[in-house]
């Protein structure tokens, strides 16, 4: 462990029973019981409250159970404890990055690597990431994603500051268009963006799927989902009769249609679909009148009653915030999302840190393909194969084609 | 000056229908508490069945209001004498119809208090997002019309205007006017409305143009026979006149009524001759599903044949209250249509073999109220009585006479 310099010195408590504390926590850490490496971090820092180290380590427990708004408070904790070490200011640019704080994720970076240059090397993968969402790749190596230059870096500072004024500057007409809005009805669209001259789209792979419903189970732990709202689910299908019968594996994720009925019916515009094909619900804006979910001809969406697997209350695991649309909202207190309408949003959160949804990942037969569709060179995320070539290379279809809709989940028969 | 002689009806509830509505409103209260603390966690609906008894309810109340306007016009625009009587009656069952809608709907809301969000982020191409507006108008004329109609106190505030239709002449055309804007704003209601289930194509059972026309029909088929029942204690006429109103008003209902299972009759014969499954099974669940009475015993027996008979008769014994639970049937049997309508056509899988991909409850494919569904159906109806003993006592809705106009 650490020794913490700046700590006071504190000779009130048992050291032995602390040293047993952060042993145990770090054991538990190693076989990824983080729950109870959390809970003995935090019984250690009841005994050493200026313990920097410690504030880390219980950051990365909570890092690894998904609950990032605690893991960028412990870290803050620990930066306050000891202000000179770069690898809790790196450690917190990354929590930053998925919490969308671009601006604070380069100011950590950057105070990182005033701390400590040898940072670099750990800090290139954050800063290309930004740069590929705000899309200025003159400003990184798309090979090497090398971290740029100090004159470049100083660009990033000036466009994080002038982006801090064009925030003020639209504060101020983002009021004068809310009042237009109420006038004429038009929403402002949180959720809209991702990258242009994008469509993603799925391609499942029917002769490799054994129904194992790892994807569903994925699904579920990655979006945090409770009882009774599923996104992706296998759907089984049991023809002929024994010995000339077979079973036929369906995942059915949300299919992310071109021209979804949902939105159509959504009477407050609550759910729309982005510039890069995916469809997403505003839960903010969401009444829960459950008319999509009426109008959904693939039954792609579930309402969230507010059920818990916990028969008293709430387990541990859900009580972490889900990921869903980085908004990392917490279930508690009859909040949204409970009582709106939940769906499959191909795991917009992973994808644009640069890993495929969570089902595709999961896949034990390297059924699910997952890419951009509208790029004929594109890739697919998780098995780097030609999208466009499995279309092409094998027969296909999509569920229901006769409603017109067409779907973005393909199924290679 | 103009000066009506308005006549308020003598009814006095009985001490057995108190303790009734208390009993209903107490559980209303726990019903509504429940929903609001607990969120919907507390009904039965599932993933497949979004929409259970209270959009049932919903659509019912919503019907017989539009309904119940529309035999107002019969006096207020078209002028038919007969129909006189019972048109500040009619105009606030529809009010009520309205109140009633809005108690159900906004309840079964993940979350009502965002109601507001149909005018902030209005969706031009939701017919949802139309009937929510349109509605909210009609509900603004009605209380327009309910004012002018019985001369409310507050008129007397807007001077010069109230000067206007304080004449007889004046008023009447100012109501007619109102009427006329009413009748083509309810009729875009109901349109709406329908069109809430037509253009769902994912829901064989609903997608088509017959929806807006039938609750048109139907509407004004339960809106009359709610009236039918109400008069038969709340106006005072000698017996032939209330035996001849209640006939009239109870014919416009059977007529509706059974032009309304002419379609339904059509629709479903169709449907049975084309052989597709998917466009079948709504109707044999309807038909031969778990729940037949409910179309056999209380849309065919209870809710048809029975007004059909009532009105059919040439001579009753008493024929006041046959035709008052006449009319009752007729908005029972029509309740239960709303019931076939809504339930039975999502109970259809979307894709075949969805429902049991997941096995939590709610996701199956089977539906049965809650007891709080239930308690906040009868929550509901104790909220309209209650309001209709209200009207009844501070309201001229009995018939109006007029007198000789004095300086």
């Amino acid at each position: 462990m650490e020794e913490n310099k700046n700590a006071k010195e504190d000779t009130t408590y048992d050291l032995f029973e602390f040293k047993l504390l952060v042993d145990t926590a770090d054991s538990y850490q190693s076989s990824q019981d983080f729950y109870s490496a959390i809970e003995h971090y935090s019984a250690a820092i009841e005994l050493d409250s200026k313990n920097a180290e410690l504030y880390h380590k219980r950051g990365w427990s909570k890092a690894h159970i998904g609950d990032i708004k605690g893991e960028l408070e412990d870290w803050s904790l620990a930066i306050e404890c000891n202000p000179n070490i770069a690898q809790y200011y790196a450690d917190r640019a990354v929590a930053k990055v998925t919490l969308m704080d671009y601006t604070g994720a380069i100011e950590d970076a950057e105070q990182a690597i005033k701390l400590d240059p040898e940072q670099k090397t750990l800090i290139e993968p954050i800063i290309s990431n930004i740069y590929k969402k705000i899309e200025i790749p003159e400003m990184v190596d798309e090979k090497t994603g090398n971290i740029p230059d100090n004159e470049v870096r100083e660009e990033i500072k000036n466009w994080g500051s002038d982006r801090r004024d064009f925030l003020k500057q639209i504060t101020t007409v983002g009021m004068a268009t809310m009042t237009g809005a109420l006038l004429t009805g038009c929403t402002s669209r949180t959720l809209e963006g991702g990258k242009k001259n994008v469509k993603w789209g799925m391609i499942i792979d029917l002769k490799k799927c054994v129904g194992c419903k790892a994807c569903t189970v994925a699904c579920k732990v990655e979006n945090h989902t409770p009882p009774g709202v599923a996104y992706n689910v296998v759907i089984e299908e049991e023809t002929g009769v024994f010995p000339h019968n077979k079973k036929t594996f369906t995942p059915r994720p949300c299919m992310q249609c071109e021209f979804p009925s949902c939105t159509t019916v959504c009477p407050v515009s609550a759910t729309y679909q982005r510039e890069d094909g995916i469809t997403v619900v505003d839960y903010d804006v969401c009444i829960g009148c459950k008319y999509c979910i009426a109008a959904c001809p693939y039954g792609a969406r579930s309402f969230d009653f507010g059920h818990n697997y916990g028969e008293e209350g709430v387990y541990p695991w859900e009580g972490q915030p889900s990921p869903e649309y980085g908004q990392h909202r917490e279930r508690k207190n009859h909040a949204s999302p409970e009582g709106n309408v939940r769906k499959c949003t191909f795991c917009m959160h992973r994808i644009y840190n640069g890993t495929g949804p969570a089902c595709a990942t999961t896949c034990m037969g390297h059924a699910i393909y997952f890419g951009n569709l509208a790029d004929p060179d594109a890739e697919c995320m998780v098995h780097g194969v030609n999208l466009q070539n499995l279309l092409a290379t094998r027969s296909y279809m999509r569920l229901k084609e006769e409603t017109g809709n067409a779907p973005r989940v393909y199924y290679l028969t | 000056m103009y000066q009506e002689k308005v006549h308020y009806s003598s009814y006095k509830p009985s001490k057995i229908l108190l303790i009734i509505l208390i009993a209903m409103t107490v559980v209303g209260v726990i019903a509504t508490y429940q929903t609001l603390t607990k969120g919907h966690i507390i009904l039965n609906s599932t993933q497949h069945i979004p929409w259970g008894i209270w959009v049932a309810a919903y659509l019912f109340a919503i019907s017989f209001s539009i309904g119940a306007y529309l035999v107002s016009s019969l006096s207020y625009v078209f002028k038919i004498e007969v129909f006189k009587p019972i048109r500040h009656l009619s105009l606030v069952i529809s009010l009520l119809g309205v109140v009633l809608a809005g108690f159900f709907i906004i309840l079964d809301l993940g979350h009502p208090l965002r109601m507001m969000n149909i005018f902030l982020s209005f969706n031009p191409e939701s017919p949802m997002a139309w009937m929510g507006i349109l509605y909210g108008l009609f509900a603004v004329g009605l209380v327009l019309q309910i004012a002018v109609s019985m001369d409310f106190p507050f008129l007397k505030y807007f001077g010069e205007r109230f000067n206007y239709i304080d004449r007889k002449e004046n008023r009447e055309k100012f109501l007619k006017t109102l009427g006329v804007i009413g009748v083509i704003v309810t009729l875009l209601v109901l349109i709406g409305e329908g069109g809430i289930f037509a253009v769902a194509k994912a829901r064989p059972a609903w997608f088509g143009g017959l929806f807006p026309i039938l609750l048109i029909i139907s509407g004004i088929a339960s809106g009359a026979g709610i009236i039918t029942y109400f008069s038969g204690y709340i106006i005072k006429l000698t017996p032939e006149l209330k035996t001849r109103l209640l006939k009239k008003v109870l014919k416009v209902s059977v007529t509706a009524m059974v032009v309304t299972y002419i379609m339904l009759f059509i629709e479903m014969s169709t449907k049975f001759y084309s052989g597709v499954a998917v466009e079948i099974y709504p109707w044999s669940q309807m038909l031969f599903g778990e729940y037949w009475y409910t179309f056999w015993i209380f849309q065919m027996l209870v809710g048809l044949i029975f007004p059909l008979y009532a009105v059919l008769k040439p001579s009753l014994k008493n024929p006041i209250r046959v035709y008052k639970w006449a009319g009752f049937a007729v908005a029972l049997g029509l309740f239960c249509l709303r019931l076939n309508i809504v339930m039975p056509s999502q109970a259809n899988e979307t894709i075949l073999g969805i429902s049991e991909a997941n096995t939590h409850w709610r996701f199956s494919l089977g539906y049965a109220p809650s007891l709080m569904e239930y308690f906040l159906i009868l929550g509901g109806i104790a909220l309209f009585l209650w309001l209709l003993l209200l009207a009844v006592k501070f309201l001229p809705l009995n018939n109006v006479t007029t007198t000789s106009n004095k300086n």
